[in-house]
């Protein structure tokens, strides 16, 4: 990369970062406006309609104002804990998260519930003891329950050798064959395996039947055959099993009981065979199913045995009794019934009923409970209603089991817990302690809110003032709705009080908010502006200027900071102590009265700057008369609109006095007697002075007639004449430039009384056009050595830094080129080193003019004696 | 007690064509000489005298600058930068603000004077901020040219005569101090 482009990318980012931190500032928003003013001045205005360009510290623009703001200084309380922390309540009254309430006080009706001590439960077995009622005083727990063993039992066929008792029945397409199968009996040595042959039917109901040869079977005793049997399993088979007979001619069968694909004991039920089972013959172990997706299923049965089922259908209970004596809400929320409940196993009874009951002694409300097996559960429910009126009420659980089975019968059941919670609420009060809002503040608005049921009410006290202690001063506002309170405009010591009141003992009323919306100034804010500057033509700052408002309490500094650092501003006040023409400001507000601020409208600064000349100014020493050869000294000033001047202001003197002259400094010399124009002008001003010049008395008279001032008349013309034959035959060096080898002059010398033209610009284009004539004519390597104008012939001549013009009138001869070279050669020789090293000054080269007054004077240059060879 | 010194200034005016530096001088000085000496020879001599002030050496110089108009055509440029910018004591260099070209051009004009005469004060003038609406670039542009010269930089109009007179003053100033430098 080019090491200028290199430096040009770092510039950006250097100027990137910079612009970022806002350190180069200058921003070009139109704050400050700047309006011109009379006099060359200018009014730098800031009219904060716009925060551009400003700094505020706790201050605000409001309506094209500079202020300080409002500040929030209110406060809400829309927690419980926020009223307790503030103040004080009855203990009626709770705090919870949503608010206050009322407390509910919940007694418990229900005693002993938890089952630490039975007391005062009443337990109560079934009438004839197999389900009781009991207290488990390891597990605190009520208990509800019926544990019965199996009954004993009498073989009736062990199947070890089946094939010797039973026989397979068959029917169309289908068939029963009956083996003895000795592996893994349920009992003794083997049992009977049945196999059903399908053929092509989809369904069967056959099995083995006792063979006509064994005796008629005796089953008067017994109500209940107990038998194993092992189903098949098959997808969608669905079988069944029963036992038929014949009692005489008649025939019977018990109800079809469902088979699992497992081994099973089942359960008939003889007595649905009829009473006269003393002699059953054609006893058949029938299967019935159907959906069979093979042709051969295979039954094992094994084990018959006869028994009579134990018989149970009781109920036990649970109970509690316990008064009322108020009347509660029947609304929702009145009161509510809860226990907890847990059934650990239900197994072998025909029947369990598990239920929870409560009572007012006629009318009762009764839930059932699942009686399958749970882990523990929570029951609730709204009694409200059924318990608002005063009275005795009851609450009991029962537990029913009905058993008509041999086998083993369990179910228990536990309850803990038991509650009946009935909330109690009463009226009660809150009362703030005097909360100090730290200053005077303007209220916008003071508001409750609070949720009523039916039944309840809210009041809110609201007290205000100005001092710690209530007095006269103090305003009260009283709400019963919530909402806004009307209350005082101002204040700065609160007190609240809220009453809850209820008629119902089991709503409360919810205060969920109280709150306070106020605002208040700060006691100090400031605005500081960007930095800003005048325009190049600044000349001094003049006077600080603000259109603020200040009410009593409050107040505005005004600062303005220059080079020097900051200090004090006055409005109206002079600035001209103010450094440099960059500035920055910074009012400070301040109030002592929170509820009053000061607002600035406008701030104003203005400088005087450098304007347009407009105004010459210019006078004399003296008197305006002078005799001929007398002098006057003349003065001018060049003035703008605002009367300043600039030393780069230059001035042009003039006469048109025949024979006198004013210099650059105004002096003026008499000529020729008259009233003459003494003139001073500029590029685009000018001012005369009329000046009379006075004769020196002579007798006129007298002169005329004096042949001696005849003769010298006579002689001056005639010199006259000889003197303008001989300028037109002779000639003189002018003027002579001594100019550097970049154009700049480095001596000009001339014998007329002042230059008619710039020297150094007439120097710098003789350079120029020298150039040009150079680089145009470089092959033949030709240099401008003499030129003509206006009658004038210039004569150039080169050296190694600096070339030497001479500008002749009249006829040059060729040797004057060869006095040049001479007056050249000697120069270089004199000053050679200096005007090698020339860097601009005049007063680096002294002897200069000297030398070229030996050039100038003369019409032939005489060389110096010491020069170089 | 303060000192004058006299000190005499040659300054070249570069930039491209139609950039403003003839106007930027007609509004600077009193022209002596008519314009189309610049399209004969190609530059225009123009003098202004300024007065400079040194508060550290109490020194107050007056400093009268020779102002060299150079033409804004590259071929003159070429042909005559060993006359016309040689011995210069500082570089105008003007840009136009409605022409993004004439800012990128600036590092050829000063390559072209410091080529010359070596390294030398150099203040850049943006001309033409009375058409701001058809700026073609942004100060931070400037920013990033004056940078890489590590020279100052004014936006000027010779149109309404904004900040010409501080761009010939600051450029005075930074020039007399140099050559006040080397004497």
């Amino acid at each position: 990369m080019n090491p200028r482009t290199r430096m040009q990318s770092l510039a950006l980012v250097v100027l990137l970062v910079l612009g970022a931190g806002g350190i180069l500032g200058g921003s070009t928003s139109a704050a400050p406006v700047v309006v011109p003013g009379p006099s060359a001045t200018r009014t730098l205005v800031w009219s904060f309609d716009a925060p551009d360009d400003l700094f505020l510290e706790n201050a605000t623009l409001n309506d094209g104002m500079a202020t300080l703001p409002w500040a929030a200084a209110g406060f809400a309380w829309a927690r419980g804990p926020d009223f307790l922390t503030n103040g004080s309540a009855d203990a009626t009254v709770e705090a919870v998260e949503e608010g206050l309430v009322l407390a509910a006080d919940e007694r418990a009706y229900v005693e002993s519930g938890g089952f630490d001590v039975p007391a005062p439960w009443t337990y109560e077995n079934g009438t004839a003891g197999a389900v009781t009622a009991s207290w488990n005083p390891t597990d605190r727990v009520a208990r509800l329950a019926h544990d019965s063993p199996e009954v004993p039992t009498s073989p009736f066929d062990a199947l070890d050798d089946a094939v010797s008792t039973w026989r397979g029945v068959s029917e169309v397409d289908l068939s029963v064959v009956v083996s003895n199968y000795s592996w893994q009996p349920i009992e003794g040595t083997g049992m009977m395996q049945a196999e059903i042959r399908l053929g092509s039917s989809p369904a069967f109901s056959i099995g083995p039947e006792r063979k006509p040869t064994a005796s008629p079977v005796d089953w008067s005793g017994f109500d209940t055959l107990l038998v194993w049997i092992r189903s098949p399993a098959a997808p969608d088979l669905e079988v069944s099993f029963n036992v038929t007979a014949f009692a005489g001619p008649a025939f019977v069968a018990t109800t079809p009981i469902p088979l699992r694909p497992e081994w099973q004991r089942v359960l008939v039920d003889l007595d649905e065979l009829g009473p006269a089972r003393t002699a059953l013959t054609q006893v058949t172990l029938l299967f019935t199913g159907r959906n069979t997706p093979e042709d051969v299923l295979t039954f094992y049965v094994d084990d018959l045995r006869l028994a009579n089922a134990k018989r149970v259908d009781e109920t036990a209970r649970l109970s509690q009794v316990f008064g009322k004596t108020k009347w509660t809400t029947a609304a929702p929320g009145g009161a509510t019934l809860g226990f907890d409940y847990r059934v650990l196993n239900a197994s072998g009874a025909d029947a369990v009923e598990l239920s929870a009951t409560l009572s007012d002694g006629g009318a009762w409300m009764a839930w059932a409970l699942p009686s399958a097996p749970s882990s523990g559960t929570r029951f609730e429910r709204e009694v409200g209603a059924f318990v608002a009126a005063p009275g005795t009420y009851s609450v009991f659980f029962d537990l029913h089991v009905a058993v008509a089975t041999p086998s083993a019968v369990n179910v228990t059941a536990l309850l803990d817990n038991v509650s009946l919670e009935i909330p109690d609420r009463r009226n009660g009060s809150f009362v703030s302690s005097t909360i100090d809002l730290g200053s005077l503040v303007s209220l916008a608005s003071v508001a409750w809110e609070a949720s009523l049921p039916p039944g309840t009410s809210a009041r809110l006290e609201v007290r205000m003032g100005s001092t710690p202690v209530p007095d006269d001063g103090w305003v009260l506002a009283v709400g019963t709705t919530p909402g806004p309170l009307v209350v005082a405009d101002s204040a700065r010591f609160v007190r609240v009080r809220a009453d809850l009141n209820t008629t119902n003992a089991s709503v409360t009323p919810l205060l969920t908010t109280f709150r306070i919306e106020a605002e208040r100034h700060p006691d100090r804010g400031a605005i500081l502006t960007s930095t800003v500057s005048a325009d190049a033509d600044f000349l001094f700052w003049r006077r600080f200027e603000a259109v603020a408002s200040t009410p009593e309490g409050t107040g505005v500094a005004y600062e303005i900071e220059d080079a020097t650092g900051w200090r004090m501003a006055t409005p109206g006040g002079n600035l001209s102590a103010v450094q440099g023409r960059t500035v920055r400001l910074r009012a400070t507000l301040s109030t002592s009265d929170p509820l009053e601020a000061p607002a600035i409208d406008e701030v104003r600064v203005v400088y005087d700057y450098l304007g347009t000349p407009i105004r010459l100014r210019v006078w004399a020493d003296g008197d305006l008369r002078a005799p001929v050869g007398g002098a006057i000294q003349f003065h001018a000033t060049v003035l703008d609109a605002g009367n300043h001047t600039s030393p780069a202001w230059v001035v042009y003197w003039a006469t048109d006095n025949p024979g006198g002259h004013v210099n650059v400094t105004g002096y003026f010399v008499a000529g020729e007697p008259g009233v003459w124009n003494v003139t001073a002008s500029t590029p685009f001003l000018s001012e005369r002075l009329r000046v009379t010049v006075t004769a020196v008395p002579f007798d006129v008279a007298r002169l005329i007639v004096n042949p001696l001032v005849i003769a010298m008349a006579v002689l001056v013309g005639t010199g006259y004449l000889a003197y303008r034959y001989a300028g037109r035959r002779l000639f003189s060096v002018e003027d002579v430039f001594l100019v550097a080898r970049d154009g700049r002059l480095i001596l000009h010398n001339t014998r007329r009384m002042r230059a008619d033209r710039d020297e150094d610009i007439l120097a710098a284009m003789l350079t120029a056009i020298s150039a040009f004539v150079r680089d145009i004519s470089k092959e033949e390597d030709g240099h401008l050595r003499r030129f003509d104008f206006a009658g004038k012939t210039v004569l150039v001549e080169r050296g190694k830094d600096v070339f030497v013009a001479a500008m002749y009138r009249g006829r040059v001869p060729r040797w004057s080129a060869k006095g040049l070279r001479a007056f050249l050669t000697d120069l270089e020789s004199a000053h050679g080193a200096a005007l090698a090293t020339w860097t601009g000054s005049p007063e680096d080269l002294a002897g200069l003019k000297e030398l070229t007054d030996r050039f100038v004077a003369h019409t032939k240059y005489r060389r110096m004696r010491n020069r170089a060879s | 007690m303060t000192t004058t010194k006299h000190l005499k200034s040659k300054i070249c005016l570069v930039g491209e064509k139609a950039v403003g530096k003839t106007s930027l001088i007609r509004r600077y000085v009193l022209n002596m000489f008519d314009d189309h000496y610049i399209t004969t020879i190609g530059t225009k001599v123009s003098k202004k005298e300024v007065r400079v002030f040194d508060p550290e050496k109490d020194l107050v110089v007056d400093v009268d600058m020779t102002i060299w108009d150079i033409m804004g055509e590259k071929g003159f440029r070429e042909l005559l930068k060993d006359a016309y910018f040689y011995g210069a004591n500082g570089i105008l260099a003007v840009a136009d603000l409605t022409r993004r070209r004439t800012l990128d051009d600036l590092d050829d004009w000063i390559d072209g004077v410091e080529q010359v005469v070596g390294k030398v004060p150099i203040f850049i003038a943006v001309n033409k901020t009375d058409l701001s609406t058809e700026a073609q670039f942004s100060e931070l542009d400037v920013q990033q040219v004056a940078k890489a010269f590590e020279c100052g930089y004014v936006i000027t109009s010779a149109k309404t005569g904004g900040s010409v007179e501080e761009a010939f003053r600051r450029l005075a100033d930074v020039v007399a101090k140099a050559q006040l430098q080397r004497a």
